[in-house]
């Protein structure tokens, strides 16, 4: 006898990639960003259907277009999940975030039991055995999963344009011993300080901060607590379910006013597994370019053969290639990565870019470590270094 | 060690003459060596029937140098059940030397030393294995193997609420009856259980208990429900006898062992032990405690301390909470050892927590008496004379820097001539009389509980 699983997995993939505008587009949802041939939300999904998880115990989220569906269902077809879960979400409102995206399956009654909250650009090696035994003995309602940040390979270059590459770091305070949860933020909201609430020192006294650690986004928390954020966002908007609501959860659980609801947070911490979130421009890089790691994570995984047509006289060292992609004679592309149906005209040099989808790169251009948006052309002959082409989309100048 | 072998192979020195050189002497010697080598290179490889002679399993596992290497290649696939992808080359290569001197000695458990060193087993766990366990007896598992819930009672009694809970949920499949089908299934969930955690002897006493109890139940034709209300009902009533009232029968007659003014000296506290200590403090018997404190046992320790502080008649009772090695010196002025027992076996031997049969040999050696509190149900059918061939004493191994496995041992076996008495909940018995007292009273009633 089988038992049924009382963990419901929910993959967020209704994000719209703010951090990576410059890469998609509206053209291109982040779960569809191509990395080593697969698109983003393939690999919390593999992570998922290798461990054993069912279709029907999945619950993906996603915004309302049908190149989405489409895609997550023949990503569903080869992985074997029949009867993938899946809740489209209205994606008109600005301030939409993964707190919203939760709400709207709370009060659809789409999320019935324990939830596995993974977000669509996490691709890692996730320890799920050591999550759910860590969970079940400390019983605890939120446990979150720290593992090492995967780091660049040995000679490699990540291409694109060279920006002061800011690591999106997590800072974590820890309890020695019990880990329980008492600090959370990122680097990124601290702008020169990290403040830690006196209430939070006075209940902790020893508290641990850990900032060597990325967080995968992988949480597994209880129905109950789930319901809390539906009563709580009531009378507070919150946007991202990481960025605000768990570090107001955590800070505010020491309160004295807050000491009825007693929660348990954990976090499991497990520095000798890697993980990168595909959430920015460099990370998207590392994350192509990291194809051996991949491999090695994603065992069974297949790559599929993307059908390019590659002239001959053309030379490509170190380039990834998406799908329908056009290479004509004489091209010459290094350490390159390019997204689905690019266009590169004969004679290109092209080195150290990342060309988003459809962009066509003109005859005869020289192009050095620049970051090409989606559907732009470059024209013939241009010489362009260490820049950002994109085309304005009415879509940036928003009301 | 290394050079002995060589020395006795080497040949002696040529005198010195004028017919060989000195090169063609060393390069002799040097031939001589590697033939050696490649010999014992062979001999290991083949997995020999007689060991050599140099070594043996007394001294410390020394392996001929030169074949070190081989064994790190040739023997790998056969010497270990640790899975390949698992261990790491440079640990291996001190637990191959380990194991091959083992098995050559042709030990009648070689898997009883192999499970010493095996690394932990955590992810070894079969993910079909975990798919068919219920779920809360997966929780219990977990919680067992990491010491979350800690004692024999506690253990047993976590279990059985587990098992409960299954017998609630259970629904019969077709084909079969509810009687089979519940005894198949749940002797299948015990076994793989048992791959999770492994069972100290109280649960496993329990376990036997009811799948017993469910072989003999009469053929059904009755409705589901009342066979489930009769198991639990079944279940409560081992609990309440074998585990609730047993302890308050042992208080009773540890009662008569506290005296007013004793000096007690404590170790291996079980509920049993904290049930007497209160007690006898609620009565209002001033003694003074001694509580001997392990890495180990600071959560019991604490527990102890919190429920002596209530307020009592008077509060006579001194505690004072020494170092294991200080038990040496504190035992002169002490009246009496008394420790929480685990187990019980038939040649008298009592497994209680790590240590204690270093005390119940220091006490004896001050003549001073030896007492142990065990419940009836923690009897156990074996007569190990020492503690390694039970799964239980090892539920968690660590590896330390440099790659050895150091086992870490949680109980351990007082041999019966150290124990002065052990109480029980039907008498005050010295240990190797339990056995006997135990078979006859079952004999006399069958199939009652």
């Amino acid at each position: 006898m089988v038992y049924e699983s009382k963990v419901q997995a929910v993959v967020l993939a209704a994000g719209r990639g703010s951090r990576m505008t410059q890469l998609l587009g509206t053209t291109v949802p982040k779960c569809l960003v191509p990395v080593c041939g697969n698109p983003l939300v393939y690999y919390p999904l593999k992570s998922l259907e290798a461990v054993g998880f069912r279709g029907k115990d999945i619950l993906v989220i996603i915004q309302d277009r049908d190149d989405v569906r489409r895609a997550l269902l023949s990503i569903a077809d080869r992985l074997g999940l029949s009867g993938l879960d899946i809740l489209t979400v209205p994606e008109d409102s600005e301030d939409f975030g993964t707190a919203e995206s939760i709400r709207i399956a709370l009060s659809s009654k789409k999320i019935t039991r324990d939830a596995l909250l993974i977000s669509c650009d996490t691709i890692a090696d996730i320890p799920f055995r050591e999550l759910f035994d860590f969970h079940e003995i400390k019983e605890s309602e939120l446990t979150t999963l720290f593992v090492s940040p995967l780091q660049i390979p040995e000679n490699v270059k990540l291409p694109g344009p060279k920006s002061k590459i800011k690591q999106e770091r997590d800072i974590v305070g820890v309890k020695p011993g019990t880990n329980n949860l008492v600090y959370m933020a990122s680097e990124a909201d601290c702008e020169e300080e990290v403040k830690l609430p006196v209430s939070t020192l006075k209940s902790c006294p020893h508290t641990k901060i850990l900032t060597g650690l990325v967080d995968t986004h992988v949480y597994l928390i209880k129905n109950s607590l789930l319901n809390r954020l539906l009563a709580a966002t009531s009378e507070r908007n919150f946007i991202s379910f990481k960025g605000e609501f768990m570090p107001f959860l955590i800070q505010n659980h020491f309160l004295p006013d807050f000491s009825e609801y007693t929660f348990k947070f954990y976090a499991c911490i497990e520095p000798k597994y890697r993980c990168v979130r595909v959430n920015s421009i460099p990370s998207f890089a590392l994350a192509n370019k990291s194809g051996d790691w991949i491999k090695d994570v994603f065992l069974n995984g297949v790559i599929p053969k993307s059908k390019c047509k590659i002239a001959r006289g053309s030379k490509l060292w170190g380039t990834t290639l998406g799908e329908q992609c056009v290479v004509e004679e004489k091209a010459k592309l290094t350490n390159v990565i390019a997204m689905d149906g690019v266009v590169i005209k004969a004679g290109a040099t092209v080195e150290g870019c990342i060309l988003s989808s459809h962009s066509i790169i003109g005859a005869n251009s020289v192009l050095k470590e620049c970051l090409v948006g989606p559907k732009y052309q470059i024209p013939a002959e241009g010489r362009f270094t260490n820049e950002q082409l994109s085309v304005m989309e009415e879509a940036y100048f928003g009301d | 060690m290394l050079s002995e072998s060589k020395k006795s192979g080497s040949p002696p020195r040529p005198p010195p003459s004028e017919d060989i050189s000195r090169d063609d002497v060393r390069a002799q010697r040097e031939a001589k060596k590697l033939a050696k080598a490649a010999r014992k290179n062979k001999s290991f490889k083949g997995k020999l029937a007689n060991p050599p002679t140099s070594t043996s399993e007394n001294e410390h596992p020394v392996v001929p140098y030169p074949a070190q290497k081989s064994l790190k290649t040739g023997t790998t696939s056969r010497a270990l059940e640790v899975k390949p992808a698992e261990a790491n080359p440079s640990s291996q290569s001190v637990s191959i030397g380990v194991s091959a001197d083992l098995l050559k000695s042709d030990s009648s458990s070689p898997s009883v030393i192999h499970s010493l060193f095996k690394p932990k087993k955590g992810k070894e766990l079969a993910q079909s294995n975990v798919s068919k366990l219920y779920p809360p007896f997966y929780n219990v598992g977990l919680k067992v193997r990491n010491n979350v819930i800690r004692g024999a009672n506690s253990q047993c009694v976590k279990l059985l609420d587990a098992i409960k809970d299954y017998v609630r949920c259970y629904d019969v499949p077709p084909g079969t009856t509810f009687k089979h089908g519940l005894f198949a299934d749940l002797e299948g969930n015990m076994e793989n259980l048992k791959t999770v955690c492994s069972f100290s002897i109280s649960m496993s006493n329990a376990v036997q208990f009811l799948l017993f109890y469910l072989h003999n139940m009469p053929d059904d034709d009755g409705k589901v429900i009342d066979f489930k209300n009769e198991i639990l009902d079944v279940i409560d009533q081992y609990i309440v006898e074998k585990i609730e009232k047993a302890v308050e029968a042992i208080v009773l007659y540890g009662l008569e062992k506290i005296n007013e003014g004793d000096k007690i000296m404590v170790y291996s506290i079980t509920e049993a032990l904290m049930s007497l200590l209160v007690k006898a403090a609620e009565d209002g018997i001033s003694y003074e405690l001694i509580l001997i404190q392990t890495r180990e046992t600071k959560v019991e320790l604490a527990d102890v301390l919190e429920k002596l502080k209530k307020p009592t008649s008077d509060q006579t009772v001194r505690v004072s909470a020494v170092n294991f090695s200080s038990a040496l010196y504190k035992i002169r002025s002490c009246s009496k050892l008394l420790m929480g027992g685990h187990g019980l076996f038939t040649n008298g031997g009592v497994m209680a927590q790590s240590g204690s049969g270093q005390l119940a040999l220091v006490a004896d050696t001050y003549n001073k008496p030896v007492v142990f509190l065990c419940e009836t149900f923690k009897f156990c059918d074996r007569s190990p004379l020492d503690f390694l061939p039970l799964e239980e004493y090892m539920p968690e191994q660590f590896q330390t820097e440099d790659d050895f496995l150091e086992p870490k041992l949680i109980y351990d076996v007082t041999p019966s001539n150290l124990v002065t008495v052990v109480i029980t909940d039907i008498d005050m018995l010295p240990s190797n009389g339990l056995a006997a007292t135990l078979r006859v009273q079952e004999g006399s009633t069958p199939a009652k509980l």
